[in-house]
């Protein structure tokens, strides 16, 4: 019976399209496309060094997020123009570049659905803390954000991660050339501030903010001021 | 091999057999084609976490397309050009679908969910049962005593329905 049994459950699948070659065909373009559709990197090392860093400088903001208002902060809502513009849990904001320029960037929160499967944290806390994110977003005045206060805290804890053991256990490849200019790390400082306030917003709740993850997209001509 | 060598293979490897874990649990098909696109530029966004071996990938990508799956109502996807080609291209071409199936099918979708689940993704995605534990976030001992309590209740059925 054991084997009947078997027979009969694998067989018992919902039927599926058919296995064609032009079904392979546009999963093999599907693979590209989604490929050439992920966040553009410079370079690997460069981005999980980056990526480090933000983790790093996020912790510390979450420490104090009580940034203070106004300076030199040129940040303002921006009206609806970007593909997100209008979705629950994005914010879009203008920083002032070191040569004038206002760079429109766009602040994304996500279930970070690619960390690997994390036992504890269920569908129910997704959905649960992406409601709490949103809600928090969608009252957060941006004006709030000091920029330039966000930006020196980003290079500190930036340089601080740099000197750290980690970092210099990496082998020379993984290091890789510092690929970042100022201004892109001014943007990601933004982020990694309304992030921090993000998390913290979350744990106030009780809720755990590892669930979510913060992408950062721009169309910004940030030079070469390495 | 790089991190988006591996990345890129696993996909080109399994992005079939994904396409058919989401076939077989969202109502429609074109439904599917927009979940694999999804788990796809999820997978791109964490690629540097692709496991090395041919298994741990798989595992992983179920694990990707189970969270996706979980986050369904909630995903915003952009459903690009190609997209809707696939969903053109897997809604005009299905397999058939025997009657004695369907009335298999029937006896599993009447399980509790958590064996459900189980028995989907062993016979129907072929994964190991302790694969399947961990695309649920289960130990293994637990999805064993599932997995036996699921076919218990469904041999009872099917030797009485031949009875």
């Amino acid at each position: 019976m054991d084997d009947r049994l078997d027979a009969l459950l694998d067989q018992s699948g919902p039927p599926v399209a058919r296995r064609t070659p032009q079904l392979a065909r546009t999963l093999v373009q599907l693979v590209d496309e989604t490929e050439r559709a992920r966040p553009a990197r410079k370079a690997h090392s460069m981005r999980r060094r980056a990526a480090i860093s933000l983790a790093a400088v996020t912790g510390v903001l979450a420490l104090g997020t009580a940034a203070t208002a106004g300076g030199l902060l040129d940040l303002a809502p921006q009206p609806s123009s970007g593909q997100w513009d209008g979705e629950p849990g994005v914010k879009t904001a203008s920083v002032l570049l070191s040569n004038g320029a206002p760079c429109v960037a766009t602040y994304a929160i996500a279930p970070d659905l690619a960390r690997g499967f994390t036992a504890h944290i269920t569908a129910r806390d997704w959905d649960e803390t992406m409601d709490a994110a949103q809600h928090f977003l969608a009252s957060l005045d941006m004006s709030t954000i000091d920029a330039d206060a966000a930006f020196a805290k980003y290079e500190t804890a930036r340089r601080k991660s740099l000197r750290s053991d980690w970092y210099q256990a990496l082998p020379p490849e993984e290091r890789g050339p510092d690929g970042s200019t100022a201004d892109e790390r001014r943007v990601e400082a933004v982020g990694a501030e309304l992030y921090a306030r993000v998390q913290a917003n979350l744990r106030s709740k009780g809720l755990d903010p590892s669930a979510l993850s913060m992408t950062i997209s721009n169309r910004c001509n940030f030079g070469d001021d390495r | 091999m790089t991190a988006e060598h591996r990345a890129r293979a696993a996909l080109r490897a399994f992005s079939a057999d994904l396409l058919r874990y989401f076939e077989r649990r969202v109502p429609s098909q074109e439904d599917a084609a927009d979940l694999l696109s999804e788990t796809m530029l999820q997978v791109w966004r964490r690629y540097e976490a692709c496991p090395s071996e041919a298994e741990d990938q798989r595992r992983w990508l179920y694990q990707v397309a189970a969270n996706v799956l979980s986050n369904h109502r909630r995903a915003s996807r952009r459903r690009s050009a190609l997209v809707t080609k696939l969903r053109s291209v897997i809604q005009t071409d299905t397999e058939a679908d025997a009657t004695e199936s369907v009335a298999v099918r029937e006896l599993v979708e009447s399980l509790p969910a958590d064996q459900r689940e189980l028995i989907r993704l062993v016979h129907w995605d072929g994964l190991s049962l302790a694969d399947a534990a961990a695309v649920l976030g289960i130990n293994a001992s637990t999805a064993r005593s599932r997995y036996a309590a699921a076919r218990g209740k469904l041999r009872q059925v099917l030797y009485e329905h031949a009875d």
